[in-house]
């Protein structure tokens, strides 16, 4: 009887009571959520990975006698069920397809030569085929003298791409800054006689300005109110002063403008000779590198030529990036050759409209715009988020606040990036570029009227101590007018006028600068709603132990609060790296390029060139994927891109996490 | 909350037999004057509050509260729970500022200087008031950066002052023997005990004329306990304490005066001895005793 369960089995809690059926779901839901999410990163990791092993090349013997060389890409089964297998043939240049079905049953026998050489070449994509000879060959037909004719061709094209970029494309910029600067000068002496005030009034003006300014200044030492009305006087004149400067007399500016011409005239001449020289030493080069031609043979017999407008010149050794015999590799020698492949693909640019080479500039585009949004999101949103949680009232505004910064998480991409073209590039662009629009200019007089009324506004919202309200809509009336008087200036006429007149936009397009502004917009949210819970769960006690000490509110946010919310502001700012790097549908309307002629950072002043387009990841892989013209060729590349995207994001999420982990293990407890 | 700790405590007084005047008075919505003896004259007291009422929004958490705090002792509150001990302590150093919705009328004078005058600049006030919580908050930073908070905040930069003030705060707050060779370690580490004192020594690190204590010692077990009254008992001569305290012991071990509050008033206030042993109203004696609270 001691034996006997305590129920009965008839009083057995029933298997519907205890959840067994939805413990299962669950778990099978788990189970579906596991393999997608690893599936795709066991996929992505094969592909991207393995798409730079060197494979085997096939030899095909087909039953017309005719032999096929290439790299078996995949199988297939026709509905009749005769089988086809595709090959990567290459040979472009040749004009033929790059790939190739072959029918199963036409195959007369199959083999793997050890001789058979496949080139990646600059041009053209692959070249595969076997060693030939002929008579306009300089590299002796073997593979090691073909393998040094390249490495030696290599240095000569490095050579060649060095002075090309170096100092060729700065003559040649320094040419066009030349032109530019004649250009300015001829509209400088073109607008001369417009405006400025009579020399008399100006220095009457002047001295009024600097008089009043400093006498404001004086009063503020007193602490008189007096003095904000007559500083503010002061500098509305001194403003005006400069303004209105006296414009130099006609014959003086002419004189200006010849000597100023001259001296540029004289620079473009060093400058074109410079040029010239360079040029002459690039040919000298050129010649020397035509001299080292190789002879490569298809399965037909035809030789790989240097272009496929010029077939009877045969391939110049510089124009192979590598060669390698796949058959005869042995296991180290496919792991250096997938090395330096990889080496290849992270340092160099890419060629083929992006389906070969490297992806150098696509990584520090990434890089760049990445940063350049962290620095300008991370001081905007952790300075919101402490006004709203430490110094705003909590009320129903802030509410409605809230929820909008929410909100703006939920909007979709591209809306940002739209708006990011229409505001930033066009808008704020444009007016950088060439000033307030024409239709938008104000009459003299009437924009200085408008600045009056703005000074008044200003002083008066200083000046009204008594309330805030008040106070608050002539500040809100103040700063609304200033950006009136910026946007209808008679005075601006941009920055960069002249390119615009040439047809060419600085800032007024999209580029590095506007899509890093659009991304801190959309990142925003990110980085405003994690410091506010991270301020939120700094506890309360720690801020009454500060008051109670006597600090101020300054004191205890700077010191006790914002460093106690750090590892929130630390996850906002990685979370919103990590969105930022992989977006992709603003920035193909805000900067980002299928191939960017320069890359936006350099080595030489103000290293960010702000205004320049870029290269990025995520567009990257779309572009490969979908736009390019030989979707197949991109497969590997477009697999290694997202290898290298996901790695990218993982890492910095993981970044996020342990310094998380860190500063929180620092806040909470000792160092034991 | 009040009106809930009202009825209840009322009723369960009604039961006791006595002569309930404070009782009946608060029942009838009448004032009274607060039963207060042997208290040194008003230039003695450090700490003067004159007809204080605080509401918090609609609701009022202080009664016309009428004390003089002498100075050099420690005072101690004492009273049920939500009987104001707490809120009348945070208005002497106008922590009550904080909470949104705080109205206060009466006044508040430190050696004969208003704390609520709309002149007084609340910064430097606290610099001069000293305070330590119920749980022990140390900041998130080294000892020593802990007990030299009150310094940092207020400019000093010169290291020998700030190390100075660190050894003498932490050896007044019979810290420093345990935690001398670890001063840039996270003040995190130490124990509950040790972080209270590290919070008093922090306290008293800006010298301050008077020192809030809000049952510093609620949170700590009977060893810790022993070694923070000690601590007050030894201090007591150089600082002015004013302590709230649930525990009767406590108040009779450490102080040297005590005031009863009951529902935000004011009841008895005289020398600590007296008001233990010879309570002049009974609710005193009831609670006081036990029998209530």
């Amino acid at each position: 009887m001691s034996s006997e369960p305590a129920t009965m089995s008839a009083d057995r809690t029933s298997p519907n009571a205890l959840g067994v059926l939805p413990q299962w779901v669950m778990a099978f839901a788990l189970s579906i959520c596991v393999v997608m999410i690893f599936g795709l990163f066991a996929l992505v990791f094969a592909q991207g990975i393995s798409s730079f092993w060197p494979s085997r090349v096939e030899s095909v013997t087909l039953a017309s006698g005719e032999e096929v060389l290439g790299l078996p890409v995949r199988t297939k089964v026709d509905q009749d069920g005769s089988r086809q297998t595709l090959y990567r043939v290459g040979n472009r240049d040749l004009g033929g397809a790059p790939f190739r079905w072959v029918q199963e049953s036409d195959v007369a026998s199959r083999s793997e030569p050890a001789d058979a050489v496949l080139l990646e070449r600059q041009e053209w994509g692959i070249f595969i085929g076997r060693i030939g000879s002929d008579a306009g060959a300089d590299v002796p037909p073997d593979v090691e003298s073909l393998a040094d004719a390249v490495s030696a061709g290599r240095e000569r094209r490095r050579e060649m791409e060095q002075l090309r970029a170096g100092p060729l494309a700065n003559a040649n910029r320094e040419l066009r800054e030349i032109s530019q600067a004649v250009e300015s000068a001829g509209l400088r002496l073109a607008q001369a006689g417009e405006g400025g005030m009579p020399r008399p009034v100006w220095l009457a003006a002047l001295a009024l300005g600097v008089a009043s300014a400093s006498g404001g200044a004086w009063l503020t030492a007193r602490r008189s109110r007096a003095f904000i009305v007559i500083a503010a006087a002061g500098i509305v004149l001194l403003l005006g002063a400069w303004l209105e400067r006296p414009e130099a007399g006609q014959g003086e500016l002419e004189r200006w403008y010849s000597e100023r011409v001259a001296t540029l005239e004289a620079r473009r001449l060093d400058t074109e000779a410079r040029f010239v020289e360079l040029n002459a030493k690039l040919e000298r080069l050129q010649a020397l590198d035509r001299e080292f031609r190789v002879a490569v043979a298809s399965s037909t017999g035809v030789l790989a030529p240097e272009s496929q407008s010029a077939p009877d010149q045969l391939l110049k050794a510089s124009q192979i990036v590598r060669v390698l015999q796949p058959n005869a590799l042995g296991f180290t020698d496919k792991a250096s050759v997938f090395v330096s492949r990889w080496k290849d693909y992270l340092l160099t640019d890419p060629r083929e409209a992006n389906t070969e080479g490297g992806i150098f500039p696509v990584i520090i585009g990434t890089v760049t715009v990445t940063l350049l949004l962290t620095i300008v999101v991370v001081p905007l949103g952790v300075l919101a988020a402490l006004y709203i949680r430490e110094y705003a009232k909590q009320g129903a505004l802030i509410s409605v606040l809230r929820v909008a910064i929410n909100n703006l998480a939920g909007v979709p991409s591209i809306v940002y990036g739209i708006f990011g073209l229409g505001f930033f590039c066009y808008a704020v662009g444009g007016y950088i570029d060439g000033g307030p629009e024409e239709a938008l200019t104000l009459g003299r007089a009437t924009w200085w009227i408008v600045l009056l009324g703005t000074a008044s506004a200003i002083v008066s919202a200083l000046l009204f101590r008594s309330s805030v309200r008040i106070a608050g809509v002539l500040w809100a009336l103040g700063a609304t007018a200033v950006l009136v008087l910026f946007a209808t200036s008679p005075y601006f006429d941009g920055f960069f006028r002249v390119k615009l007149l040439d047809g060419e936009p600085t800032f007024g397009s999209s580029g590095l600068l506007w899509a890093s502004l659009t991304l801190a917009l959309l990142t925003l949210p990110v980085v405003i709603v994690s410091t506010e819970e991270a301020i939120a769960a700094v506890p309360q006690s720690l801020r009454e132990a500060s008051y109670g000490c006597g600090a101020s509110r300054w004191q205890t946010v700077s010191r006790v609060v914002l460093p106690g919310a750090m590892p929130g502001v630390m996850t906002g700012t990685i979370l919103a790296m990590a969105r930022g790097a992989g977006e992709v549908a603003p920035l193909m309307v805000v900067g980002a390029v299928k191939l960017a002629p320069e890359l936006p950072v350099e080595p030489r002043f103000p290293f960010v060139f702000a205004d320049r387009s870029f290269m990025h990841m995520g567009f990257h892989i779309f572009d490969l994927g979908f736009q390019s013209p030989d979707s197949e060729a991109a497969r590997g590349m477009v697999w290694t891109t997202t290898l290298l995207l996901i790695v990218l994001v993982v890492t910095m999420n993981l970044a996020a996490i342990a310094l998380r982990g860190r500063l929180r293990r620092k806040l909470a407890g000792g160092h034991f | 909350m009040n009106a809930v700790m009202a009825d209840h405590t009322h009723s369960a007084l009604t039961e006791i037999k006595g002569e309930h005047s404070v009782i009946r008075a608060i029942d009838a919505d009448q004032a009274f004057d607060a039963s207060v003896y042997g208290i040194p004259d008003a230039d003695d007291c450090i700490l003067g509050i004159d007809r204080f009422s605080l509401w918090y929004g609609e609701s009022r958490a202080l009664y016309d509260i009428a004390m003089n705090v002498p100075k050099g002792r420690v005072t101690a509150l004492i009273g049920p729970s939500g009987c104001g001990k707490s809120t009348l302590l945070r208005s002497v150093n106008r922590l009550n500022d904080l909470v949104a919705g705080v109205r206060t009328e009466g006044g508040m004078f430190l050696n004969q200087r208003s704390l609520y005058d709309p002149s007084v600049d609340v910064i430097a006030l606290r610099k001069r008031v000293g305070m330590v919580f119920q749980k022990s908050n140390p900041f998130p930073m080294s000892i020593f950066e802990n007990v030299v908070y009150p310094l940092r905040i207020a400019g000093e930069r010169r290291k020998r002052v700030l190390k100075e003030v660190c050894e003498r705060s932490l050896k007044s707050a019979a810290l420093w023997d345990e935690v001398e060779s670890r001063l840039n370690e996270s003040a995190l580490g130490l124990s509950g005990g040790q972080q209270q004192r590290l919070c008093i020594a922090r306290a008293i690190a800006a010298e301050p004329e008077v020192l809030l204590m809000d049952e510093p010692c609620s949170a700590l077990d009977p060893i810790a306990t022993a070694r923070i009254e000690e601590l007050i008992s030894e201090i007591a001569g150089r600082y002015t304490v004013l302590i709230v305290t649930h525990n009767m012991q406590q108040a009779s071990r450490v102080s040297d005066f005590t005031a009863f509050m009951y529902l935000g008033r004011l009841v008895e206030y005289g020398p600590t001895a007296d008001l233990f042993q010879r309570p002049r109203l009974t609710e005193t004696e009831e609670y006081v005793t036990g029998r209530f609270g």
